[in-house]
This record gives C-alpha cells, structure tokens and sequence, in this order.
C-alpha cells in the first residue's frame, strides 16, 4: 500500500512541523507574559509578581504543549483507526465524522459563559447561533449515520440458491 | 475532589468513547454501534459543558453580586437551552427528510455548518477575552481562515451537487489570474493574521473579521472552478478542514475534547482525501489548482469503428445463461435513478441461480462511498459490493459484466502509457467473457477521452437511459 504509506509520512512529517512550531512559542511565552506582568503593576513588589507572572505563563505554556501533544498523538489514532475502514463504509464515516465536528458546540457552550461574565449579551447570542449550527450537525450527523448504516446491515430476504 | 477534575474525566470519556466509535465504524456488523458510540460521547460532552459553564457564571455571580451588577446567567442558560432546541430541530429534520440521493450535499452542508460555528465561536471568544497569548491568537485567526474557507467552500460544493445554476457556470477568470487572485487573498490574510498578534483588542475583532472576509472569497474562488468528478476530493478535504478548525478553536478556548473530536475528523478526511486523488491518480494539487497531465489525442471515431449494439433481449438472454455476473455502476446510475432496478434485476437472476456481485470503482459517484449507499438504500446486501482489489483478480471468471453509467474507471487506456488517465486504478471489466455497457451515447467520461472498452470484441453497447434500459432487461427476464 503505497499510497498509504505516503500519506502517512506526510501526516507525520506535518505533525512534527506543528509540534516544532509550538515548542518555540512555548519557549518564547514565558519571557513575554512575564514582561507584561512587570510593567502592568510596577510600583509594588516586583520580584514577587514576577514570580508569579512566571508560573502563570508556565501554565499557559504548559497547557499549549499538553494541547499540541494531545493534537499530534490523536491525529496518528485518528490516522490507525480510519485507515482500516473499509471503502463500502465511506459515507457513513464522513457523515459520522460530521455529527463528531459538531464538538465545537462544547466550545460555544463554554465560551457563552465567558459571554455572561463579560456583561457581553451579543456575543452570548453570536454564541448561540453557532450552538444552534453546531447541534444541526450533531444531530444530523448521527441521524442520517444511523439510517444509513440501519440500511446496510438490513439482511435480504435469504438468498434463494 | 474539585469538580473541574471531574468534569475534565468526563471529557476522556467522551473522547474514548469518540475513537472507539470510529473504531467500530470500520465493520459494517460493528459500524451501528459506533455510530451510537459517538452518540453517548456527545451527549457526555455536551451535558457536561453545561454544567461546567454553569459553574463558572455562578463563580462570576458572587464577584458581580458584590458590585450590584446583574446577573447574565439566566439569559444565557436560556439561549443554550433554546439553540440547543432549534439544532435538534433542524438538525432531525435535515437526517430523517433527506434523500439517499442527495447525500453527497447533506454532507457538504454539514461540512459548512462545522466550519460556520467554529467561525463563530473564536470569534466570540476573542470579542470576550482580555488578554490573550500569542498562541491563542494564531489559533483564533486559523480558526476564522480554515473555518470561513470550510463555510463557502462548502456552499459552492453543495450548489455544484445539487446542480444549480448559478455554480454551473463554474469561475469567470482565466487560470493565471485565478492564481494570482489567490495568492492575493493568501496574503491579505498572513497580513491580518499577523497584525491580530499585536493589535488592541477593538482593532483584534475588525481584524478578525478581514481573515474571516479573505477567508469567505478564497473558499469561493478555490471551489468554484472544480468539476464535478472531482467533487469527491472537495468533499473529503473539507471535511478535513472542518475537523481542523474545530481543534483549532479547541486552542482558542483550551479545550481538550475539541482537540481530540477536531483531529479525528481532520486526520479522517485527510485519509479520505488521498484515497480518493490515489484513485483518481490525480496529486490533491492538480485538482484543486487545475492542470495535470495531457494527454495524446486520440481519434474517437477510428476508436468506435467497431462498436457492437445489443438489444435487452440479448442481454437478458446472456445474463440468464452466465453463471456469475457484475455489475459495474458509475455516477451515471445515480443520474438515472437506477439502484432499485438493479436490485431487481439482481433479485430474479439470484432467484435462477446466478451469483450477482457489484464492482465498486472508489471514485464512482461523487463523494467517498456514493455508490455503497445508493444499493445499500436498495436492498443490495453489502457482501455484494466488492471493492476492486478484491474483485479485479477475478474478472477473468466473470461470464457477464454490466457497465451502468461508468466511463473513465473501467478505461483500459489507463494501462498504457501518455494518456491523461495512464496509472489510474480501473476495474479489469475488459477481462470478462462479456461485458454490455449500459450509457445513452458514446460520449467521452469527465477524463474527455474515448474508451477503446467499448469497441472490443467481447464488448456492445445497450444505448439509453440507465433505469429503463435495465427494465427492460427485467420485461426480457420474466418472458424467458
């Protein structure tokens, strides 16, 4: 299997751009936020504050790099498990992966609280729109998934030789 | 514990249950229950970013309750609540209402949708937020380019498969300009992209709205001029990018389960989409940008100086004596409506003895699958359908081949060097001991190029429509 091969390394080869990329932000964050920190309240304590600026940004830091391996390690799962779907199933899977891309309703359901605390009421409207979008393709998604593959695994009639 | 921990091994469970999902997706004994898999890990996910947001808008309560403000919390549980509902409306109208046949839009539409509320929801985050890092902003403005591209691009595709006219026309700009129009809004958006990392947070929104602005044009002038066989390509790598701006808004708002879900559907689609240019024999490139290979060009009409014509009373006679018989079926059974006659066809020839099998070409149709679903909704039992590794071996054994609206697939000229399809997998339907090519006329397939299948000595043509011709063969069937 050539071909898969190939894609494979090309998975693999931008998969290790993307992890690359996001370890010399992580490097560069650190500094940066620490500064901002600094100038932001210069008059009391510096060195305590920056300290604490520091472990704010490490954890920033740190979750960005706990995101990006979590990206690249269920992109080499996702890359396992898919190849070994069979062609006659194809649709079922790109419907089904639809209803899965619906996940970014979790994203809006969480970011409308950060709407509710901004005092922000359009934004949290903005919000539930693209809550509404993302539900259409959850449900749908799995709806038509589900008629699809309730019609491939019906049995004939037995066969009649 | 604290029930951010909770929550968060909510979150793993839903993922889990998200791979295993997809995992049972690759058998169709399993595929069911994957399905239902992805259900139960939604619902986790969803009820329990519920309650997670719930949590964090009571915290803010307490600190506003101090300053006399008012509290937001009800208004937003209640737009939750109420989009959540109209989603689930639409959302059951769009899965139950839908054609079989009109499955290859359904999934371009959803593909938009994904793409449309990841636009939204990075936008939203980033009207709301204080202060973000670096990080986070790049993965806000790939979210509103990857997303807006998904939306229109989408858009386009579904317009093209339904066949309406406004997309027919295809692009009004000749291929150098089309580029150099590209590349333009490429930039236009880097320049964006990489004025939001140091801009205030007024000009950060407008500049979001540029990237989504390049964003929306680049998705209509990328998608418009792709033809319609190559429509699965275009549905495949949309998909894809749907799954990524999803994981791409999973940074924006530091949620893991969006990173997990996005990366499966990207890391699907992508596979998807090299299946599909693998079996176009076509790099992703060529079809997305236009070009690729040329070809000699070859009289047809010396081609077809030795077509045969055959009547459905022959061919009913020949299928009716032939011990195994395939059906080879191509988008042009999907334009005729044909799957239900097949399978009756199939039907009384099993009912007399003879095996009856499909040879599924991968790009048959327009999107992944097209044509598995079409005999799948006509009650063909899916250990019929073969794929073409498994079936182009055997061919040879095979009495009678019935090519149904397929063209460039079953292309011998494939085979040979110089042609604009040299290298592409076919099915060896050549190689049967007869084979009736069921089509209206003898024009060229989407590759533009006679077939030399159609005038070989084992070969003849039934010309007509693709349902009434294997009607026929049926009316032919019963009187023998």
């Amino acid at each position: 299997m050539n071909f898969e091969k190939r894609s494979k390394l090309i998975i693999m080869l931008g998969a290790c751009l993307f992890l690359f990329t996001g370890l010399l932000l992580a490097q560069d964050e650190p500094s940066s936020a620490s500064e901002n920190v600094i100038v932001e309240q210069s008059s009391d304590t510096p060195a305590v504050v920056a300290v604490s600026g520091d472990s704010a940004a490490d954890h920033k830091s740190a979750m960005l790099m706990a995101g990006l391996t979590i990206f690249v390690i269920s992109i080499f799962v996702g890359v396992e498990v898919i190849t070994k779907v069979p062609q006659k199933l194809h649709t079922p899977l790109m419907s089904g992966s639809n209803a899965i891309s619906g996940i970014t309703i979790v994203g809006g359901i969480l970011v409308s609280a950060d709407c509710a605390s901004a005092d922000n009421k359009l934004a949290v409207v903005l919000v539930g729109i693209a809550i509404a979008l993302a539900m259409i393709n959850v449900v749908g998604g799995f709806g038509v998934t589900h008629r699809m593959l309730s019609m491939f695994t019906k049995r004939k009639k037995a066969p009649s030789t | 514990m604290d029930s951010k921990v909770i929550y968060d091994i909510f979150y793993l469970l839903a993922a889990i249950l998200f791979i295993l999902g997809v995992k049972l997706m690759g058998h169709p004994r399993t595929a069911r229950r994957g399905n239902m898999f992805g259900v139960l890990g939604m619902t986790i996910a969803i009820v329990i970013s519920i309650m997670k947001a719930n949590d964090i808008m009571k915290v803010n309560d307490i600190m506003k309750a101090n300053e006399a403000l008012v509290s937001l919390q009800p208004f937003t549980l209640f737009v939750i609540g109420l989009c959540c509902m109209i989603g689930i409306f639409f959302g059951a109208i769009l899965a139950t209402r839908v054609k079989m046949t009109e499955m290859p839009q359904l999934v371009a539409v959803f593909n938009g949708i994904g793409g449309l509320a990841s636009v939204l929801v990075a936008g939203a985050a980033l009207v709301v937020a204080t202060d973000l890092f670096v990080d986070e902003k790049i993965a806000t403005a790939l979210s509103g380019f990857i997303g807006s591209i998904t939306f229109i691009g989408s858009a386009v595709a579904a317009g093209k498969l339904q066949e309406l006219n406004f997309f027919k026309k295809g692009f009004p700009l000749p291929t150098f300009l089309r580029h150099i129009l590209n590349l333009a809004l490429v930039c236009g958006c880097g320049w964006a992209s990489y004025s939001l990392l140091n801009a205030s947070s007024d000009q950060a929104v407008l500049l979001y709205i540029a990237i989504c602005g390049f964003g929306f044009v680049l998705g209509y002038t990328l998608t418009a001029p792709i033809g319609g066989a190559d429509m699965p390509v275009v549905i495949a790598l949309l998909n894809s990018y749907s799954g990524i701006a999803a994981s791409a808004t999973g940074f924006v708002v530091g949620s893991n389960i969006l990173i997990i879900a996005g990366s499966l559907v990207g890391a699907s689609g992508i596979i998807l989409t090299s299946l599909m240019c693998v079996a176009m024999n076509r790099s992703l490139l060529s079809v997305l940008f236009g070009g690729g290979k040329v070809g000699v060009d070859v009289d047809a009409d010396e081609v077809y100086a030795t077509v045969k014509r055959t009547t459905a009373d022959d061919v009913a006679m020949m299928a009716d004596m032939a011990e195994r018989v395939v059906v080879v079926p191509g988008y042009g059974m999907a334009v005729a409506q044909a799957q239900n006659a097949v399978s009756d066809m199939a039907d009384i020839l099993e009912a007399r003895g003879v095996t009856v099998e499909y040879a599924i070409h991968p790009v048959a149709g327009r999107m992944p699958g097209h044509m598995n679903v079409l005999l799948a909704e006509a009650d063909v039992d899916y250990e019929q359908l073969k794929e073409l590794e498994e079936i182009n071996p055997t061919f040879e054994t095979v009495d009678l081949a019935i090519v149904l609206g397929a063209n460039d697939v079953v292309n011998p000229e494939a085979r040979k060097e110089g042609t604009v399809i040299s290298g592409m997998p076919i099915l060896d339907v050549d190689k049967a001991q007869q084979v009736v090519i069921i089509k209206r006329s003898l024009g060229p397939g989407y590759a533009g190029i006679p077939n030399p299948l159609f005038a070989q000595d084992n070969a003849s043509m039934l010309f007509g429509d693709g349902r009434e011709m294997i009607q026929e063969i049926i009316t032919s069937l019963k009187e023998l």
